[in-house]
């Protein structure tokens, strides 16, 4: 999955462009976000309120064969995180 | 492009750094030494291996790595006796890793057996001290990982590290000569 940051002002960041260029999460301002999606086969977001902290990442595991994405997560610091597995949610 | 996170060895007293496809737990300070340097089994009290210390080099880009994690897949199936165990070095509070700056080569006879992690004497400059233990690794699954590392990284670089031992009993307690199967130990990162 990847993710799309949208403003306030209803502009847009996602993690790849149009022009298929990857951006870093660290461009985004989370002074100024809306919502917040972790978008694939479905889309799962969060709506944020003024001062509200968004969380967001990858959880990966790593051994010395393989580095694999095991879920993803994405929630407000303070108040919830979403873990996101093979489709399933798991609210914290 | 993402982060390119790998899992990395120290040996020697630099130390150098060695990107590790496959690690031996051995009587040797070495990643890898194939069959050479086994741990054999002691006919009284316990042989270890050399300490191994493991790492995550972080590089590519990435906006944050943060929540580092470490755990065994459950049992570890070496045959090292009932009181045998493959140890990690853990912190009382806090997060457990060694950071770079504390990197301790391995001591021991060479061929016969390494220092004990936790020997007052000879063991690791860290984890023989106070507020530290050291602990068998099968304490920590994926339900209840070792808090390896709480640093939230922004730049390239090496994580804090886990510092690892095979303890081999006797016979009499049940150690096995022999090959010993693979055991998977893993990582776990958040990355954005």
């Amino acid at each position: 999955m990847n993710w799309v940051a949208t403003y306030k002002d209803g502009t847009q960041i996602k993690q790849f462009d149009i022009q298929g260029n990857e951006h870093q999460f660290k461009e985004v301002n989370p002074a100024e976000l809306l919502r917040l999606s972790w978008v694939g086969e479905k889309t799962y977001t969060i709506a944020l309120k003024n001062g509200e902290e968004p969380i967001i990442f990858r959880r990966h595991t790593v051994n010395i064969r393989e580095d694999k994405i095991m879920s993803y997560g994405l929630g407000i610091k303070g108040e919830f995180l979403m873990l996101i597995t093979d489709g399933n949610v798991e609210v914290e | 492009m993402a982060a390119i996170v790998e899992v990395k060895e120290a040996n020697g007293i630099t130390p150098d750094w060695t990107v590790v496809s496959s690690i031996r737990f051995c009587t040797s300070d070495k990643y890898n030494p194939g069959l050479d340097f086994p741990l054999s089994i002691p006919s009284t009290g316990y042989r270890y291996s050399y300490w191994k210390t493991l790492c995550l080099e972080l590089s590519g880009a990435f906006s944050q790595i943060s929540n580092i994690k470490f755990y065994c897949d459950g049992a570890v199936g070496y045959t090292f006796g009932t009181d045998g165990a493959l140890n990690i070095g853990t912190k009382d509070t806090g997060d457990s890793g060694l950071p770079f700056a504390s990197y301790d080569q391995a001591t021991g006879e060479e061929g016969v057996s390494g220092d004990a992690m936790n020997d007052a004497a000879n063991g690791h400059a860290v984890y023989k001290g106070a507020g530290y233990t050291v602990k068998n690794v099968t304490t920590y699954g994926s339900g209840s990982p070792l808090d390896l590392d709480s640093t939230e990284y922004t730049a390239a670089g090496k994580t804090k590290a886990a510092v690892l031992q095979v303890k081999c009993s006797t016979v009499a307690n049940g150690a096995e000569a022999g090959l010993q199967n693979a055991e998977t130990l893993t990582f776990r990162y958040d990355e954005i």
